[in-house]
């Protein structure tokens, strides 16, 4: 008897378990807690919280984490990271500063794919875009982890009101960043900051 | 030929004779014999499918992107490996492996992988072929089917124990969880061991080879004083990972002195040669010693950086060293470091072999410091020394607003 209470309960204690996916349908919504809002052509999934990302960070994704992201930054203040990172570790992401250069923010994306263990990291290119109704810094990339499967990134950032706002698009080299980046450059060409 | 119980074992007296030398330090055996020549095959199941899962990795290793393309440094480090071993190695197959931790490795099957970790931290050829001596040790002890066997044989043990036990009841399992407690720890000493005779068979043909055996040594102080300066810049405790009962290798300050201590032995009792080739290092590493000291740099660990920097600045600050010194400060972003990184900039675009990036970097932190003009001029003349550089479309809308 017991064992039949214990095999009825343990389904719903899995499913307790399993943080579900959030489908983000087509057209205007809010992202980052509400810190701006894009228009996607198509619907997106929602990956779920994880103890690695910040407060103000939202992930989205198309086909899986391993294959392609959209990330989105929102509002984050300065003396933060936009990794969750010890204090003390030894490999830091630099602190965000309102005061950072293009060529800081540049830096502070590619630390945050060195300090966790990246030794093949190659900026392509850093040139101004307009995000957010003002000019920003779209900064592109391809990097190589340690399983060796290459990808591709586009990362466009702007300090607003000493805030820093991020989109950033991250897939699998062969098909995966180039199949999302048009609607990555939709996406960020939608991007606006709600009315004050 | 079998591994021989017999020959490691004799190792291992003649390294725990010398244990009562000193003061914990320890002379290590310098009369090891290879347990392989360059035919050798492996002879039973157990090294067959070793092999199997080598070349199956070694496959991996050939295409990965994180391989390095140099073939100036490979022929290079072949050379050194060679140098060792005084004999051609054509069976030798070696992959330099773009990773920063400091490392290498050496397979059963012949195949050596050296990270640009362990390049971007020895000052000269003789520390290199430290590290090469010691890989070299494993392969030629057979070292990773021995350790493979003791673990297979204890894990069995403890097995059997943990069933016998249970089947026993009673007081029987306090009893087995101890042994099996002891047979575990016994995994992680031996590997110890293995690595310390590892460290002995590296540095015996350091001696022979005509290198400076105290290179050993040098190379694992450089990096306990790399990691005292990292942990310092953090106010952080230092601690040696590896000064635990369940490490696989000894604790790093140990064998730094069991390595020196064994210089000092071989210096003695023979006519050692002290060959350092810092020149013929500075040479083969030249090409790559931006990407080398930018791997490191960019991991933002200031005070392992500073140290790096200064450790290779100690024959004269040049425009590269200087440039890099500005981006552990621009990095950091701490209280004055503005300052510091703008003064470094400053300093290296007045060295001959300064960087365009110096001229870059030296070109923003002027305008931070509100010298426009300056700043200007800076950046312009980066973009005439790199008129393709990759951040040229950023760098020209800085110029025109």
């Amino acid at each position: 008897m017991k064992t039949r209470i214990l095999l009825t309960l343990l389904p719903l204690f899995l499913a307790g378990c399993i943080v579900p996916y959030e489908l983000k349908k087509a057209g205007q919504t809010t992202v980052a807690n509400g810190a701006f809002t894009v228009n996607p052509s198509i619907a997106w999934n929602v990956v779920p919280k994880d103890a690695s990302r910040t407060e103000w960070e939202e992930v989205w994704t198309q086909n899986g984490p391993m294959l392609d992201t959209i990330a989105f930054v929102g509002g984050m203040p300065e003396g933060k990271t936009i990794l969750v990172q010890k204090k003390k570790a030894e490999k830091q992401v630099p602190l965000f500063r309102p005061n950072m250069t293009p060529q800081d923010l540049a830096s502070m994306v590619e630390a945050s794919y060195r300090v966790q263990g990246v030794t093949v990291f190659n900026t392509e290119s850093i040139d101004p875009v307009d995000f957010l109704g003002g000019q920003g810094i779209k900064v592109r990339f391809n990097y190589a982890p340690s399983n060796g499967i290459t990808k591709n990134g586009s990362c466009v950032l702007r300090v607003v009101d000493k805030r820093l706002y991020v989109m950033k698009l991250e897939g699998v080299s062969s098909h995966y960043f180039e199949a999302s980046m048009p609607e990555f450059d939709r996406l960020v060409a939608s991007a606006t900051l709600p009315k004050k | 030929m079998q591994p021989s119980r017999r020959h490691f074992l004799t190792g291992v007296g003649a390294c725990a004779c010398c244990l009562a030398s000193g003061a914990g330090a320890a002379v290590l055996p310098t009369n090891l014999e290879p347990l392989i020549d360059a035919s050798y095959e492996p002879v039973d199941a157990d090294e067959r499918g070793m092999w199997q899962s080598c070349e199956r990795v070694e496959e991996m290793i050939r295409t990965s992107p994180l391989r390095m393309d140099a073939p100036g440094l490979h022929e290079y480090t072949r050379g050194v490996v060679e140098r060792l071993l005084g004999r051609p190695a054509p069976s030798l197959r070696i992959y330099l492996m773009r990773d920063s931790s400091f490392n290498a490795a050496m397979y059963p099957t012949g195949m050596m992988i050296v990270n640009t970790g362990l390049m971007a931290r020895a000052r000269n050829e003789a520390q290199y072929a430290a590290v090469l001596g010691h890989e070299s040790g494993h392969f030629f002890r057979k070292h990773t089917i021995t350790n493979y066997r003791s673990v297979r044989r204890k894990g069995a043990a403890m097995a059997f124990i943990g069933v016998a036990a249970g089947a026993a009841g009673g007081g029987w399992a306090d009893a087995a969880n101890v042994i099996n407690q002891a047979l575990m720890l016994s995994v992680f000493q031996f590997s110890r061991v293995l690595e310390s005779e590892a460290d002995a068979f590296g540095i015996m043909l350091m001696a022979r080879a005509g290198y400076a055996p105290n290179a050993a040594s040098l190379m694992w102080e450089q990096l306990i004083a790399e990691r005292k300066a990292s942990a310092e810049k953090r106010n952080a405790k230092y601690k040696d990972k590896s000064n635990s009962t369940y490490s696989t290798h000894p604790p790093t300050e140990d064998r730094m002195i069991d390595l020196d201590e064994t210089a000092a032995h071989l210096a003695r009792v023979s006519e050692t040669k002290n060959f350092e080739g810092r020149e013929e290092w500075l040479a083969a590493t030249r090409p790559y010693r931006a990407m080398l000291l930018e791997e490191q740099v960019s991991l933002n660990d200031a005070g392992a950086s500073l140290y790096l920097l200064e450790n290779h600045a100690q024959d004269g600050w040049d425009g590269v060293l200087r440039y890099y010194e500005g981006e552990v400060f621009r990095l950091r972003g701490g209280e004055g470091d503005d300052e510091k990184a703008a003064n470094s900039y400053a300093v290296a675009t007045m060295l001959p072999d300064a960087p365009a990036e110096a001229w870059r970097n030296h070109g923003y932190a002027l305008i931070k410091a509100g010298k426009l003009p300056e700043g200007r001029e800076a950046l312009n003349r980066y973009l005439t020394m790199k008129p393709d550089a990759k951040d040229a479309g950023i760098v020209r809308f800085t110029l025109n607003n």
